[in-house]
């Protein structure tokens, strides 16, 4: 906790100490190294990537209607200003006039249109079409009934307007794909646009000109000259993919400015003393899920018991080096709609653990291990071959539930492999991370009806509250309502929640114009690409 | 056949059994006996690990983690403050298990297999053959790959994926053996006596092909042991936290690793090169010993 | 020679390939997880969406309906294009990857016969001298260390501890082709790929030979009064060679194999590294292709060697 005070501190002098720090004038050039440890796959289009590594060349390439910014609000790129009418259903965007794609045609209402009707055409291949099917008409179009959607309107070249069906709160948020250039991809028929090879060719309006894209091995990109905001000032950004286990050791010999880096690499990267260390908070949270459907984890003081048995404070010291945060309810730190208030933290405590169970009407067995009529505490226990320090807590998990006389068999398996049993339902327990949007909304994860629902979790009161959470418009009315959603389920476990996610990541300090303490976002969000500079001495 | 005369009999008194002429052959090979004593005691350390360390090779402790050697841990400690010397010796357990057990999945294939083509010819030996040549002729490690995704990491599995994968080896020099017994006398002569298939393959054809097999068995367990550690290295064979050679170097691949704790990872890959080489030269002096013609 | 090449292709690889494809094509297609799989993380996608996606790439059809239109396409020349989100065809991704895997492959044959070859030769000359012990010690090292071990001792002494060499990768954007520059990439995994056929060149060079060197027409042309020399390299060598040759075909599919540990190593952009990656993503096509390009590959390895051992080996007709 004391962590997130500090960090909370921090957020709050963010503005003024930035100014501060940012005395020396950007200057131009330089190259700016950053690294990968997983290669794209070349799918550099907006509205279709499904991938993290996709997408950080496409924030580069690509500008929005909007942004997110590090406090997780909607700020103006392409979009000069908008105004929501007074029922909320229709929202008008006013873009800035002269903003250019880079092969200098301007940007206007018509491509804007031709981005968001895509993802609602028939015919579209991508995965966001959900996000957008609360507009009017977007149905009848998506089902091939009509040739135009209702709720989108090009009022001029400099104007748009898109209507809902009913209010949906996190909408404002959505505008933030890329804006796609319909002078080109226009007469492209949608089916065909994902194999189309303008997407390992993008042309966008954001501060980086695409250049060169070598898989497995690097992307350039090139500033661009005529990009309508400040900047940018480097001449050139690479991405280069590199093993993740030679993070350090790039750093260290310059060959690389910036990279995220894992736990146990940070001990090393600590002592390059031109390198700075980073850590910030990302929307997600990892969890123990339990099935929920099998008698014996349908108690709460079972899952309960496992919170206080299993000692996550350790996991965070130790195994991720201070660079975590204990979590103990489904919502990100970060999130306007956190709170701590009322939330037990569950600190490590095997006797209670072993209070519980008694509670519960469970016996320890000849070998310690639990029993109850015919149940019995053993079981199979998933995890997904990730990273050293995921497995280095399973083996404290599996210790730990011994000590408390819980039989853990862990069973390492692929990620897809895991899916299929987590899908079909047939597991025991497991854990995996959420990663979240920025919107707190919790329907898709949490609501009973929801397929992602893998514990099978079912309570009324909780369904009341997502539902009540998703048609409140008013910011401190949902975070309320979010505030005591996230005391019940703090309280009934569905899943023994775990830490929260935080990236840790190391820049080399020629860089400038960064933000030296990093929101939700992470270091380079769409927002500051621009305005990132390299002293001339060290270019 | 089972009747011999008296002349006969004097002169198999006399002539050494071509076991004795290895065994005779063999000692005077010193590096195959020096193989021969590695693997002896590599073989002794596996079993007795754990009287030969008080340390659990599985159960982390957190505060001894990236120790360097020391008296206490002779060989340092590995990540999660595991001694890697107690996880070298059971990892040895696990990479010769390992080697065996798939050797002896492939041996079974083979003997089945390679028996059925040798002895029956024709059709069933053209089919047999060619898919040997399928899996002769393709990189097994794509093959090890897509099966162990089929399968999922186990050891179990490894065992199952390295024996499947390696029997046409075996199978074709157990078919070629055949084909050469075929010929001689004493078998052409047990088969117009009408001797059944199954007794002609069990009493005549196999014993005598026993020696050339006995050396592809030992080799193939050097072989099996490399593939064990190249499957666990790659994340696709034993699953941690047991330990065996292959996934401790696996663990110990991070460039930072490998430059400041070579503790952690030159053990286990030590043990490998020390224990196939042991396994070789003992391949190779059998070789030598039981069938001369060959190299 | 060339009806003996259209019938070996014909009868012998073309069977070989299909049977090949169509059991890793199984095998893939049983194993747990789909290729969509990865969509998972995205906690509001409608899962209808998950279903579109697996009808837009086949996967609602029959299997064995899947693997005749995979070889229908086959035979238009179409590798189909990947699962993964970019959609982009096979051919180009392998052909992306390909000509460094060549690349590496082809160095470290080189190298291994390179150097083998001679050391062989010199060995069996030496035979009984300690330099024959010692190189028959050193083979015997070099078929037993496993060669990502061998490769990260090469790493630990040249790119850690000395660093003079790159610690893998290969050119970086911007950087300028050399010669120079090509190498000092190349040559870790080189050696690390080429080590084992270095060791068993060195070993079946010695033995084969040596075997040569003690038959009869050998001793006739010594007690002729030739010169031990142009016994060796005249008559000798060219015989000796012919076995050797035979080995290329084995050593293919082994180099290959040892590709796809020695690119993971070294993090050398090439295709085994995609390999890998495209089983943990279920991605189909992507490992058909590069199935098949291994295939092909190792089955061109044979027929080179068939063919550099018939024009070795005069006595040798293929008709």
């Amino acid at each position: 906790m004391k962590k997130l005070v500090l960090f909370l501190l921090i957020m709050a002098l963010v503005l003024p100490a930035t100014a501060a720090i940012a005395q020396e004038e950007p200057v131009e050039g330089g190259t700016f190294h950053r690294g990968m440890v997983i290669s794209p796959r070349g799918m550099f289009n907006p509205i279709l990537y499904t991938e993290t590594y996709d997408n950080e060349v496409i924030v580069a390439v690509y500008d929005g209607l909007v942004t997110i910014n590090r406090e997780l609000q909607p700020v103006p790129q392409i979009a000069e200003s908008w105004e929501f009418s007074d029922d909320g259903l229709s929202l008008t965007f006013h873009l800035r006039e002269g903003v250019k794609f880079h092969d200098g045609v301007e940007v206007t209402a018509r491509d804007v249109e031709y981005t968001y009707k895509t993802i609602l055409h028939p015919h579209y291949t991508g995965v966001r079409y959900g996000t957008f099917a609360v507009i009017k008409g977007a149905e009848a179009y998506h089902d091939g009934e009509v040739d135009y959607v209702e709720g989108i309107e090009v009022i001029d070249d400099y104007t748009i307007r898109f209507t809902t069906e009913r209010i949906h709160a996190p909408l404002l948020a959505e505008f933030i794909y890329g804006i796609l250039p319909s002078h080109i991809l226009e007469d492209v028929p949608v089916a065909e646009l994902e194999a189309h090879e303008f997407n390992q060719n993008p042309i966008g309006a954001g501060p980086f000109r695409f250049v060169e894209f070598r898989p497995d091995r690097y992307v350039v990109l090139e500033g661009f000259d005529d990009y309508y905001q400040e900047g940018p000032y480097l001449d050139r950004m690479v991405y280069h993919v590199i093993d993740d286990e030679a993070r350090p050791v790039y750093l260290r010999q310059g060959r690389i400015d910036f990279v995220g880096i894992s736990s146990e690499q940070i001990p090393m990267v600590e002592q390059l003393d031109f390198v700075d260390v980073f850590d910030f908070e990302a929307m997600g949270y990892s969890y123990i899920c339990f099935n929920l459907r099998q008698e014996r984890f349908d108690d709460k003081r079972i899952r309960q018991a496992v919170a206080y048995g299993y000692d996550r404070q350790t996991v965070v010291d130790i195994i991720l080096d201070g660079y975590s945060k204990v979590a103990n309810a489904p919502m990100p730190t970060v999130s306007w709609a956190y709170t701590d208030e009322g939330i037990n933290e569950y600190p490590y405590n095997p006797d209670r653990s072993i209070e519980l169970m008694q509670e519960a009407g469970w016996e320890r067995g000849a070998d310690g291990v639990w029993e109850k009529d015919d149940m019995r505490m053993e079981f199979e226990f998933i995890y997904t071959e990730a990273t050293r320090a995921q497995e280095q807590m399973m083996m404290l998990f599996q210790q730990n539930m011994e000590d408390i006389g819980f039989k853990v068999h862990l069973r390492p398996m692929e990620f897809s492999a895991a899916v299929d049993r987590i899908d079909a339902r047939e597991f025991d327990a497991f854990t995996l991370g959420w990663g979240l949007g920025v919107d707190p909304d919790p329907h898709g994860i949490w609501h009973s009806t929801s397929v992602w629902n893998d514990a099978g979790w079912v309570n009324e009161r909780s369904d009341e509250l997502i539902e009540k959470g998703r048609t409140t418009v008013d910011q401190d009315e949902r975070a309320e309502i979010y505030a005591e959603w996230q005391r019940l389920m703090n309280e009934e476990l569905p899943n023994v929640f775990f830490t929260y996610t935080v990236n840790v990541a190391a820049m080399n300090e020629r860089v400038q114009g960064v933000d030296r303490d990093p929101g939700p976002q992470g270091l380079f969000w769409s927002e500051i690409l621009n305005q990132l500079w390299i002293p001339a001495e060290r270019q | 056949m089972a009747e011999y005369n008296e002349e006969q009999v004097m002169s198999r008194r006399n002539i050494e059994s071509p076991w004795a002429v290895g065994w005779r052959r063999f000692k005077k090979n010193r590096v195959a006996l020096l193989g021969a004593i590695f693997l002896v005691i590599f073989i002794f350390l596996a079993v007795f690990a754990p009287f030969l360390t008080p340390y659990d090779p599985t159960r982390a402790d957190f505060l001894r983690r990236n120790q360097a050697p020391s008296s206490e841990h002779w060989l340092g400690t590995d990540e999660m403050g595991r001694d890697v010397l107690t996880r070298t010796l059971y990892g040895g357990r696990i990479s010769l298990t390992v080697g065996l057990v798939a050797v002896s999945i492939m041996m079974i294939i083979a003997l089945i297999l390679g028996s059925i083509a040798g002895y029956a010819g024709g059709f069933t030996d053209t089919v047999i053959m060619r898919l040997a040549d399928i899996f002769l002729s393709f990189p097994f490690l794509i093959l090890a790959i897509t099966a162990s995704a089929l399968l999922g990491p186990s050891i179990y599995n490894v065992m199952i994926i390295l024996g499947v994968i390696s029997w046409p080896g075996p199978c074709r020099l157990l078919r070629a053996e055949f084909l050469k017994l075929k010929t001689q006398d004493f078998v052409q002569a047990a088969i117009a006596l009408g001797g059944g298939h199954r007794r002609i393959i069990l009493i005549h054809l196999l014993p005598n092909a026993i020696p050339p097999l006995l050396v592809a068995a030992t080799l193939g367990v050097a072989s099996t042991i490399i593939g064990e550690a190249g499957l666990s290295f790659l994340g696709l064979g034993v699953p941690p936290p047991a330990p065996s050679w292959g996934n401790m170097l696996n663990s110990a691949r991070a460039l930072h690793i490998m430059e400041g704790m070579p503790w952690m990872w030159l053990p286990p890959g030590i043990a490998i090169f020390l224990a196939v080489l042991s396994i070789n030269f003992l391949g190779d002096g059998l070789r030598d010993a039981l069938d001369p013609k060959q190299e | 020679m060339v009806t003996y090449l259209i019938r070996r292709v014909l009868f012998q690889g073309v069977p070989v390939l299909l049977g090949f494809t169509f059991l890793v094509f199984l095998m893939i297609n049983f194993a747990p997880g789909d290729p969509v799989t990865h969509l998972r993380g995205v906690p509001d996608l409608d899962p209808r969406v998950i279903e579109d996606r697996k009808a837009q790439l086949g996967l609602d059809r029959p299997l064995i309906v899947r693997y005749f239109d995979w070889l229908g396409e086959l035979l238009q020349g179409n590798l189909g294009r990947s699962f993964d989100s970019a959609r982009r065809p096979v051919a180009n991704l392998i052909q992306e990857r390909l000509p460094v895997t060549i690349l590496l492959s082809v160095s470290s044959i080189i190298i291994g016969w390179g150097i083998g070859i001679p050391v062989g030769i010199y060995s069996a000359r030496r035979q009984y001298h300690l330099s024959d012990y010692t190189i028959t010690f050193l083979a015997f090292v070099g078929v037993s260390v496993p060669n990502f071990f061998f490769g990260m001792l090469l790493l630990y002494i040249f790119a850690l501890i000395l660093n003079v060499l790159p610690a893998g990768g290969y050119f970086g954007p911007g950087e300028e082709f050399t010669i120079l520059r090509m190498l000092s990439y190349l040559i870790m995994p080189a050696f690390t790929l080429g080590l084992a056929s270095i060791a068993s060149i060195t070993r079946y060079m010695r033995s084969s030979l040596l075997e040569v060197i003690r038959q009869d027409y050998l001793r006739t042309a010594r007690a002729k009064g030739l010169r031990e020399r142009v016994v060796i390299y005249k008559h000798a060598l060219r015989n000796a060679l012919i076995p050797i040759l035979t080995l290329m075909g084995f050593m293919v599919p082994i180099i290959f194999s040892g590709a796809v540990i020695t690119e993971q190593v070294f993090s050398w952009p090439g295709l085994g590294r995609m390999a890998i990656d495209a089983t943990h993503q279920r991605n189909y096509p992507l490992m058909m292709g590069i199935t098949l390009m291994f295939g092909v590959l190792t089955f061109l390895g044979n027929v080179v060697a068939d063919v550099a051992y018939a024009i070795a080996d005069p006595r040798i007709r293929y008709d």
